[in-house]
């Protein structure tokens, strides 16, 4: 009776496995348009993207408009909170009233090329201790560009 | 005759079939993740941060290495015996991997992106069980292919 044939740990098909992955990872990380940044970030904020946001039940989500309170009055996401940085102290309480640690707060403002959001997540971590933070990929100009329903 | 082998049983023909229909579903699941993931790596690498397991160079290493990984081992399992055998232990690993950052997130509660298939989904029951599934099918898949002639069909 011929003995039972078994397959060792192929180590030759793995290390081949690994030098692909290992070259096309390289080449993905220098390449690709939307490679991941490999440069370390003071305390990291997350981006989500509006389809994540949208993709959420209704009313999870905590927005934060952190655009001028003039533009924020001409239009703003439903439900959104004004908080800028002009006017933190004035717009806070309405942000501790609306807050609850367990509902993820997203703060957006005009576009990817403006720095309030990212400004105002970072002090509402380092000053409230808000965890579920991220701010809004695109921003405000995101958002107008829907597709009206 | 020498090196002859007996015909397969119906039992045995109907369970080589299942496993070779169980490996090429999991063969082209890994290719399709993998595709998925490689649209938008760095939106990969912040649902890898949102888990709070790695630092933000170590999210942003996986979110390249991963869909390269999967698209491997899916390739992988559609080769010959030997290619086979390397896919199952590479489909192990990804199983392990996963089953670590998926059951360490819903133990402690963190409402992470998914992260899975490169959309978004909920952290929970069901995508723990799958994390742990594929584990599974892998191990057994690798079981099967590297034990005695007879299962390894």
């Amino acid at each position: 009776m011929t003995p039972a044939r078994s397959v060792a740990v192929p180590w030759r098909r793995l290390a081949f496995l690994a030098t692909f992955v290992t070259v096309a990872s390289l080449l993905t990380a220098w390449l690709h348009p939307r490679a991941p940044s490999f440069v370390k970030k003071d305390q990291a904020i997350p981006e989500i993207t509006l389809a994540a946001a949208l993709s959420r039940p209704a009313g999870e989500i905590l927005w934060i408009d952190a655009r001028p309170a003039a533009r924020f009055a001409a239009s703003h996401i439903p439900g959104a909170i004004s908080l800028s940085e002009e006017a933190w102290d004035h717009s806070l309480p309405a942000f501790i009233d609306a807050w609850d640690p367990q509902r993820p707060v997203v703060v957006y403002c005009d576009s990817s090329q403006c720095h309030a959001s990212d400004s105002v997540a970072r002090r509402l971590q380092r000053e409230l201790g808000v965890q579920r933070i991220a701010v809004l990929k695109g921003g405000w100009a995101t958002w107008s560009a829907q597709p009206s329903p | 005759m020498v090196g002859a082998t007996e015909p397969l049983s119906p039992k045995q023909r109907a369970a080589a079939l299942t496993w070779t229909l169980l490996r090429a579903g999991l063969a082209l699941l890994y290719l399709a993740s993998g595709a998925l993931k490689l649209r938008d790596p760095a939106a990969f690498a912040v649902a890898l941060e949102n888990y709070r397991l790695v630092t933000p160079w170590g999210a942003a290493a996986l979110a390249v290495v991963v869909p390269w990984w999967e698209i491997a081992t899916g390739v992988a399992l559609f080769g010959g015996r030997t290619w086979r055998a390397a896919g199952w232990l590479a489909a192990m690993a990804l199983g392990c991997g996963f089953s670590i950052f998926v059951i360490s997130a819903w133990a402690r509660g963190l409402d992470a992106s998914c992260g899975c298939f490169g959309g978004s989904g909920r952290i929970g029951l069901l995508a723990t069980g799958r994390a742990l599934g594929l584990l599974g099918l892998a191990a057994a898949g690798y079981w099967r292919e590297c034990g005695n002639s007879d299962s390894a069909r």
